[in-house]
């Protein structure tokens, strides 16, 4: 077996106690959701931290509930089988189901959060391996290696000052369209930001989130009157696989051929989602033909700027985004159809 | 860090536990409480191997710290089984034969424990999606999905047989692996690998880990000098790298400590000097002179390996007889084994009662290996001990494939750091590790020429491969020969030439995979010859009817066929199919494809051509009437046991519940080569069944000499022996054993098999001959989606003549298996390695978990119908011959044709990415969008 470095694990009762472990204390806390994600990391070497806090036991951080006025607030330490299975969420958005169910596999979904997925460490071929094969590598921007004294070369593409890893997050694109914001605590109180501003397009700072802030709630707007959304993605295999490209599109169709409001985002292809605003405007406000969600989905597909450091080939992504817009996008319209 | 107390349930027990807060709930489970069917198949959340219960739900203990479920309640596979009574879906993994290596097992029925009693009838798609983070690599997903659906059907004490005589410890959990093999006081044993491709050692500095606490042996390469290998002609490596290290991966130094992770840690703590060398890293590479050679001690200037050209006929002459002469170029992908069972090996020494010297002590390996007898002669080179002081024990082995059949660094590690510290010491493989080691399919590079005249006849062959072996010669002689040697059937080849190049790079070794040597050119022809049918407008299944081989022939090149139902297996796959309706006549995007071979039942001729049995048995008879056979067979999942244990009760007309079969210990049973090219059924079956043939004869003539009756009169059935027209003369089988051991003595019987004399008399003869060859053939049908590239196989058929099926379900099983890997080579999976560049170095093995190198899950393996063709061959044992690999042949250019008949591209290079379907659909030529013509009456 890979055995983990050792460290302590603080697993607070209380949301007070909860705060008090995030309290800058100079040791270096991680956060750890349901760990699939993170304890892979850490057997590879990476992420090592002498304390990780673990807030599941906090049923509060696990609650799904409708809340006044409507809104909807998914705990951050529901696991995606809550999230997928909950009531709440499959009648108000079916599509943040779909996309939940379509992450890793049912195990993993036992565990993983929702939270956590939000959260999902960037993903490049160059990075997420072992200690040894990253040490053959000589480290790269993401992961400098001190005692090669090597940390600024990009393998997936030379010459870039920064970091590309890929945004892997499944939940993420279709929360975006969806406007979902995030409620983050602190010590000293929280904040409330809009998802949109939780991520940065930078391989190595990916999450607007400092060290000793948690990620504890997610809170969508209450189901606006004919909005549609859809959620797709584009994998090697069936499961246990990362998307290779995935999209999360939210609109609201006129007459079964107009899309009045619109709002497309494109996952893992870059360090954050994409929000495509080329294509929606291009595609708002006339009638959504054939033709004109060709133009649409060949608009989003040229605003991407993939790198080769996951699977499938830069040119084969782009491609995919626009395969996934345009599938999207027919599903909404068909949807509204119906 | 300290230890904290917690308090749960397991398995229905509450338990108090002090852990370490970074401490796994796997290790907890399977190191602190025993519970070993918690498999670790990748550690990393890939495979689903650890896959437990926490509050009746799955979840990966591998990535569950242990401190994190403290009040709650786990469930293992060994708690299902209660009050002795088996739960109702081990009933219905033991009933469908759902298990083969069964290191999935506890993980899949645990997964689907989940999902059961939800209602009675669960379907197809449900259970394939409960089971898709489950990964398995022998079943093909089929029989455990039909294993769940009907698991209802076992709640009450329905009657349930079990497919084999070994699995009940793979449902419960009490099958031992080598990993989970614990000794006291035992070590755990780690490999510094190289970081380079290639490379000179400068010097290797063990001082600081030998000084690191807990650490109790470190050894390096110059330990061990003398040089190994699989074949006398490949005797290339040595246990750790001595002076150069040849792959990234390769071992360089090895160290055992009191625990894993301070083994793991000491590591980092030996300091090895490299003097870079250029690294080889492809077969254009591998022909330059002004790289380094890989192996100095070769004949050759450049990296070649092996070189190989035979011709039989004259094939220009062929040529020139054709109405049509087409010639193609191919390439198919490295791939790899991917057992779900990490290699481990647990190694301990005993020292010598008398003397000082090690040599004189003995030394016991258990290894999951599926040739310990390879392993055992190679321990007594390297140890240079005597090899009647070792002893080499495979447990129950986590699939195999080919990836575990010759000696690996970890049985002489172990064996060695034991023989050093004087404690057992056990060597686990990483997932990453595992990759390392390697031994998979060669990339090869094909070229192939074929005349044929207008009727479709074929005049000549040529063929000429190149293959990348990596770093080391492994079977690597054997490929180059098995490259050509196999295209002369299951198609008529009047006139053959081949020429077969294997080389050396900086690369993990490559070697024998399912299908060994065969799969690339089997692929390569069968897409040839769908051109060559589209070029004649004939339907590609008339055309394979009309050129196929007859039983009781012989090849150009001197391969001697026997039985051969390729014909009826061509035409069940057409039947099954619905070839006639549904050959191009599919709508666009959904196509099916057609292909055959024919596959060994065993190399004619041994390793190491010593002229001895490859397979020898003893069969004894206890008192109680119990009857137990002594096979060193390798049963790797495949159901050997199962095999020679029917075969022994057939003989002696008794219940197979009453026999026991020990097998793959070198001291306990007589010598069986292993479970490689697929030779078991045949070759151990033989043996088998010799022994028990032998051991009738005894009983017989007992109770002959009783009854006062001839000994042909005798019949033994239903657990008697009887006079078969006097029904007052019988003697229950305990009663004649007894009866025999009062006349003979000790009741027992060996038996062994020999192959006859085959094979021509030209050099190389000696690889390809095989005392008989199964057959098969597939239909593929797919769904190509033109926008994405992605090609869903959506149903496989498949006919196999196996020659006799001894066991149904076990036959059908092992083509299941073949067709999923078929496809995952097909579509999915390859090594491939980084190149170099400026900032990059190349020759890193771009896929090294389970991960990233992607073998179908249960929702990429579609349903496979099998039809078993028997044709009694005349020397395989009650005329049975092999199953295990030849079904994956033709499972690659069945989809390659399947893609054709659906989207019009031809597909000349495995993988089937989706980014190279697209770039073929837009690379489409007119020519290739013609889909062919139906069959037209051939004009002449």
């Amino acid at each position: 077996m890979i055995r983990l470095p050792s460290f302590d694990v603080a697993m607070p009762r209380t949301m007070p106690e909860l705060l008090e472990n995030l309290r800058p204390n100079g040791l270096g806390v991680k956060i750890m959701a349901g760990g699939t994600d993170l304890l892979v990391n850490m057997k590879q070497g990476f992420h090592i931290s002498s304390r990780i806090v673990w807030p599941g036991r906090i049923e509060e951080l696990r609650r799904i509930s409708i809340q006044a006025g409507g809104r909807i607030s998914i705990g951050a330490m529901a696991t995606l089988s809550e999230v997928a299975a909950s009531d709440v969420v499959k009648t108000s958005y079916p599509s943040l189901s779909k996309a939940v169910l379509s992450i890793a596999t049912p195990a993993i979904r036992n565990r993983a959060t929702i939270g956590g997925n939000l959260c999902l460490d960037t993903r490049c071929y160059f990075y997420n391996d072992s200690e040894f094969w990253r040490g053959s590598l000589g480290g790269c921007l993401k992961l400098n290696i001190p005692t090669h004294n090597i940390g600024d070369v990009c393998h997936a593409a030379p010459g870039n000052a920064t970091c590309s890893a890929v945004s892997s997050s499944d939940s993420a694109p279709i929360l975006l369209a969806l406007d979902a914001s995030v409620e983050i605590l602190r010590a000293k109180g929280k904040r409330m930001v809009p998802l949109s501003e939780f991520y940065a397009n930078d391989g190595m700072r990916f999450l607007n989130l400092a060290p000793d802030e948690l990620l504890a709630r997610i809170i969508l707007p209450a189901p606006p009157q004919g909005l549609r959304s859809a959620h797709n993605k584009i994998r090697s295999r069936q499961s246990v696989d990362f998307p290779l490209a995935n999209a999360g599109i939210a609109g609201v169709v006129e007459d079964g051929r107009v899309f009045t409001h619109l709002q497309i985002y494109v996952g893992a292809i870059q360090s954050a989602p994409v929000r495509i605003t080329s294509a929606e405007a291009l595609l708002k406000g006339r009638e959504a033909t054939n033709v004109l969600i060709e133009q649409g989905a060949e608009e989003a597909a040229s605003c991407v700027k993939p790198v080769p450091n996951v699977g499938g080939t830069v040119g084969y992504r782009k491609r995919m985004v626009a395969v996934l817009v345009k599938r999207t996008l027919v599903q909404l319209l068909a949807s509204a159809r119906n | 860090m300290s230890k904290q107390l917690i308090t749960l349930t397991v398995n229905g027990e509450p338990r108090e536990l002090a852990v370490e807060p970074h401490w796994t709930l796997a290790e907890v489970l399977r190191e602190q409480l025993g519970l070993t069917g918690v498999k670790i198949g990748c550690d990393v959340g890939d495979c689903g191997a650890c896959t437990v219960l926490l509050d009746g739900k799955p979840i990966l203990s591998c990535l569950t710290l242990a401190v994190t479920v403290e009040g709650r309640s786990i469930e293992t596979i060994e708690a299902l089984a209660r009050n002795g009574v088996l739960h109702p879906l081990q009933k219905s993994f033991l009933h469908h034969g759902a298990t083969q290596c069964g290191f999935c097992t506890p993980g899949m029925i645990l997964t689907s424990k989940a999902i059961l009693g939800l209602n009675d009838t669960l379907s197809e798609d449900v259970v394939r999606e409960q089971l898709s983070g489950n990964m398995c690599r022998c079943t093909g997903y089929t029989k455990i999905v039909e294993a769940v659906q009907n698991a209802h059907l076992a709640l009450d004490v329905a009657p349930f047989s079990p497919v084999k005589v070994d699995a009940v410890g793979q449902v419960t959990g009490g099958a031992k692996y080598a990993d989970d093999l614990t000794l006291p006081r035992m070590l755990y044993g780690k490999i510094l690998r190289s970081p380079h491709a290639h490379a000179k050692i400068v010097s290797i500095d063990t001082s600081k880990a030998e000084a690191h606490p807990g650490v109790v042996a470190v050894m390096i390469g110059s330990e061990l000098l003398t040089k190994y290998g699989i074949l006398p002609a490949s005797q290339d490596e040595t246990a750790l790298c001595i002076d150069k290290v040849r792959f990234v991966g390769d071992g360089v130094a090895a160290v055992a400590a009191v625990d894993e992770r301070t083994a793991q840690e000491a590591l980092k703590l030996i300091i090895v000097q490299y003097e870079l060398l250029a690294p080889v890293l492809s077969m254009e590479d591998a022909l330059r002179t002004d790289l380094p050679k890989i192996h100095s001690e070769t004949k050759y200037e450049d990296n070649v390996a092996k070189h190989v050209t035979l011709e039989f006929g004259n094939v220009e002459e062929g040529f020139t007889e054709a109405d049509l002469v087409r010639e193609d170029e191919f390439y198919y992908g490295a791939s790899t084994h991917a057992m779900l069972e990490p290699h481990s090996a647990l190694a301990s020494f005993e020292p010598p009662s008398q003397s000082e010297s090690y040599k004189d002590g003995h030394l016991t390996v258990w290894s999951a290996t599926q040739t310990p007898h390879y392993v055992h002669r190679t321990l007594a080179k390297v140890l240079e001990m005597p090899a009647s002081h070792i002893r080499v024990i495979k447990p129950y082995l986590g699939g195999g494939f080919g990836g575990k059949s010759e000696p690996f660094a970890l049985e002489f590690c172990a064996a060695w750091l034991s023989i050093k510290s004087g404690r057992p010491v056990k060597i686990t493989y990483t997932r990453e590790e595992v990759f390392y080691s390697h031994r998979g399919r060669h990339a090869t590079k094909m070229h192939l020429k074929t005349g044929v005249k207008k009727d479709g006849s074929i005049t000549a062959v040529q063929y000429k491969s190149i293959l990348d072996g990596g770093a080391y010669g492994s079977y690597g002689v054997v490929t180059a020969y098995y490259s050509g040697q196999f295209l002369t059937m299951p198609y008529k080849v009047p006139r053959y030439k081949f020429e077969s190049t294997r080389f050396y790079t900086n690369k993990p070794p490559a070697g024998p995979k399912r299908g060994h040597g065969a799969v690339q050119p089997r692929f390569a022809f069968e897409v040839h010859l769908d051109r060559i049918a589209n070029d004649l407008r004939i339907d590609p299944a008339e055309l394979r009817l009309r050129n196929l081989v007859e039983p009781n022939s012989m090849t150009v090149n001197s391969l001697r066929i026997t039985s051969c139902g390729v014909r009826e297996c061509i035409e069940a796959v057409m039947k099954a199919s619905g070839w006639q309706e549904k050959h191009v006549k599919l709508p666009r995007g959904r196509g099916l494809g057609m292909a055959a071979s024919a596959y060994i039942s065993g190399a004619g001729k041994e390793i190491n051509w010593l002229g001895l049995p490859h397979s020898g048995a003893v069969v004894k008879v206890d008192r109680g009437g119990g009857v137990t056979v002594f096979c060193g067979s390798s049963d790797i999942g495949q159901g050997s046991n199962t095999v020679l244990a029917h075969l022994t009760a057939q003989t002696l007309g008794i219940d197979i519940g009453h026999v026991r079969v020990y097998e793959a210990d070198t001291d306990l049973t007589p010598v069986d080569l292993g479970s490689y090219s697929s030779r078991v059924t045949f070759m151990a079956g033989n043996a088998v069944l010799r022994a028990a043939e032998d051991l009738k004869s005894k009983i017989f003539d007992a109770v002959a000499e009783k009854f006062q009756t001839a000994k042909e009169d005798l019949i033994a059935r239903s657990n008697e022996i009887l006079v078969h027209d006097d029904s007052t003369k019988r003697l229950s089988f305990v009663e004649a054993a007894r009866l025999a051991e009062a006349k003979f003595g000790t009741l027992s019987a060996v038996g062994w098999y020999t192959p006859p004399q085959l094979g021509g008399t030209y050099k190389g003869a000696g690889a390809g001959p095989s005392p008989s060859y199964s057959f098969t053939a597939h239909v593929a049908e797919v769904e190509v989606d033109e926008e994405t590239g992605h090609v869903k196989v959506c149903k496989v058929w498949s006919a196999h003549d196996c020659g006799k099926a001894l066991n149904k379900t076990l036959v059908e099983g092992q083509i299941e298996g073949s067709v999923h890997m078929g496809i995952g080579e097909a579509l999915t999976e390859e090594m491939t390695y980084t190149r170099t560049t400026k900032e990059t170095p190349g020759g890193l093995l771009k896929a090294t978990s389970l991960l990233d190198y992607k073998i179908p899950t249960s929702l990429d393996t579609p349903s496979i119908d099998v039809t078993i063709v028997e044709t009694i061959d005349p020397e395989g044992p009650m005329g049975a011959k092999e199953a295990g690999e030849g079904p994956l042949l033709a499972v690659p250019p069945a989809i390659a044709n399947a893609i054709y008949d659906a989207v019009g591209i031809r597909l000349l290079s495995v993988p089937f990415t989706p980014e190279k379907v697209l770039a073929a659909l837009r690379g489409q030529t007119r020519a290739e969008k013609v889909i062919s013509e139906p069959a037209e009456a051939p004009t002449k």
